[in-house]
């Protein structure tokens, strides 16, 4: 039987990750809208996505504000196409 | 988490993120508003000497005007995906060909309009197709024929005439299509 990614098989890292996987970069806020996740959660769960490899952080600022930019990693894109792939094998698709 | 979960993610967020395509009906607006009267002011000074000042007038003032825009609303963009960059890409060399059309025209003395409705034509296609939003592809082949009609069908002092109908049916109008659909969704 398939075995799913454990890093991706979590709701708001699945989020996250499936919107990166069609931009070339988001910023912090946009990511808080579109998933409608708290601000620290979302921040909790984009540090576990950073430290295996699936997306960057990127901090700069803009005017005298603080802005965080994410990116998804080619390890990111092939984790999503792979998580996808067994997800359909376990759904008969 | 349920699988059939899973893949409901993945879509809603693949059909989030194609949401974020920046579609901006101000610049079709701006440069319509401008160019379809250049167009016309131009048919009518074509007797006098001055006929060609309202090109480079309405060229500093859309000019300015988009770049104040463009820097006020460039601080607003929370994301980029490749179509956006291929579409920044698309107008900034419109932009440069727009700009040698007209001065190449001048130098050679030939009218430009044939030129600029082509080459928008082909800017507001390629945004058409990128966006999905097909106003813009008509649009563009309506730009297309335009250029047609004014480079081989009518005679040169109606050029500028043509000009104006084609920005008003291939730019104008897709331009206030999207503004409905911008006002729709706020």
């Amino acid at each position: 039987m398939a075995k799913l990614n454990s890093i991706l098989h979590q709701e708001l890292r699945l989020s996250i990750i499936s919107f990166l996987a069609n931009v070339e970069w988001v910023d912090f806020k946009k990511l808080v809208e579109v998933t409608e996740a708290s601000k620290g959660n979302l921040s909790v769960q984009i540090t576990k996505l950073q430290k295996v490899g699936y997306l960057e952080v990127r901090k700069s600022f803009k005017g005298n504000y603080p802005l965080t930019e994410c990116c998804i990693t080619e390890e990111g894109k092939t984790a999503l196409e792979t998580y996808v792939s067994e997800l359909k094998k376990l759904l008969n698709l | 988490m349920e699988s059939a979960k899973s893949l409901e993610i993945i879509e809603s967020m693949f059909n989030e993120s194609r949401k974020s395509l920046t579609k901006n009906s101000f610049h079709f607006l701006l440069w319509g508003s401008l160019l379809i009267p250049a167009g016309i002011g131009e048919f009518l000074l074509r007797e006098t000497n001055y006929f060609w000042a309202v090109w480079p007038v309405v060229g500093v003032i859309g000019g300015i005007i988009a770049i104040i825009y463009g820097f006020k609303e460039g601080k607003k963009v929370n994301v980029q995906s490749a179509g956006d960059r291929i579409m920044g890409f698309t107008w900034g060399g419109f932009g440069f060909t727009l700009f040698f059309a007209i001065a190449y025209a001048g130098v050679h003395h030939f009218p430009p309009h044939a030129l600029i409705l082509l080459t928008a034509g082909l800017a507001t296609f390629i945004s058409g197709g990128i966006s999905k939003f097909t106003p813009f592809v008509w649009g563009g082949v309506v730009l297309g024929l335009g250029a047609i009609v004014a480079g081989f069908i009518v005679a040169p002092v109606y050029q500028s005439l043509v000009f104006s109908a084609g920005i008003l049916l291939g730019y104008v109008i897709p331009g206030l299509m999207l503004r409905n659909v911008e006002n729709g969704k706020a």
